[in-house]
């Protein structure tokens, strides 16, 4: 599945599009992170734990619009956007969408 | 005595956290000058196409994000600023740093595939708790 997010896919001619996909996940932060982040919030810098988290589900929830697309019988998807928003409870929710298309290789 | 101490203790760790905070960030500031000599060819643009640029025959999604957070020194600035009104000139660098970071983590992403571009570059910015953000950059990468 190759994924842009741009409206075209260099080297290749959209043939079919498939329709809007897309993935989400609610992530809720570890505990024990959380306590360490306090920590590091006395001393600034990156919070190497919340990036990974973040990562990880920012991952899944593509992999989940990925899945959306294979079953529209889709080869690519184009236009993808992330969003991200804190919901209750320092909760983290990743959102991924885009366009499911068909691509074929350009002549 | 032992309530003396912690009294002590408590402005003590918060001003060493601190000022080790502010080294740190001069450090981090440094590392990504010198990172970034090694993907300054890469071609970085909001815009959809690369000018000037043969036609691509590859593309692909490239995503950089880091989690980053102000010092306390920095925090307490920040909460008077808020009273006063106008700009928070203490979080300004540590914004700017984390996402100058976040791009070139992105950036080196794509110099690890053999990129010449990436090319519709969107730059997000969330707050994760009171005073970390995370800064999410990603863009199509194009060789």
């Amino acid at each position: 599945m190759q994924l842009v997010n741009t409206e075209t896919i260099p080297g290749w001619n959209i043939t079919e599009v498939k329709g809007l996909v897309s993935g989400n996940t609610i992530r809720a932060k570890h505990l024990g992170r959380d306590i360490g982040a306090a920590f590091k919030n006395i001393a600034g810098g990156e919070l190497k734990a919340y990036t990974e988290l973040l990562a990880e589900s920012r991952a899944e929830a593509t992999s989940r619009m990925v899945a959306e697309a294979q079953t529209l019988g889709a080869s690519a998807i184009v236009n993808v956007r992330f969003t991200t928003s804190t919901v209750a409870g320092g909760a983290a929710e990743m959102y991924a969408y885009g366009t499911a298309v068909v691509a074929v290789p350009a002549p | 005595m032992t309530g003396v101490l912690i009294q002590l203790a408590i402005p003590l760790v918060l001003i060493v956290a601190a000022v080790g905070g502010r080294i740190a960030h001069r450090r981090r500031g440094a590392h990504i000058e010198r990172r970034w000599a090694d993907v300054a060819h890469i071609n970085l643009s909001p815009r959809p196409t690369l000018p000037g640029l043969d036609e691509p025959r590859h593309g692909e999604l490239v995503v950089g994000s880091v989690v980053m957070g102000a010092d306390y020194i920095r925090q307490v600035v920040g909460a008077w600023r808020n009273v006063v009104g106008g700009e928070i000139r203490s979080f300004t660098p540590v914004l700017d740093q984390a996402r100058a970071e976040s791009s070139l983590r992105m950036l080196e992403a794509a110099n690890a595939k053999g990129a010449v571009g990436v090319v519709n570059a969107r730059f997000e910015a969330v707050r994760i708790n009171n005073n970390a953000s995370e800064l999410l950059s990603y863009g199509t990468l194009v060789s």
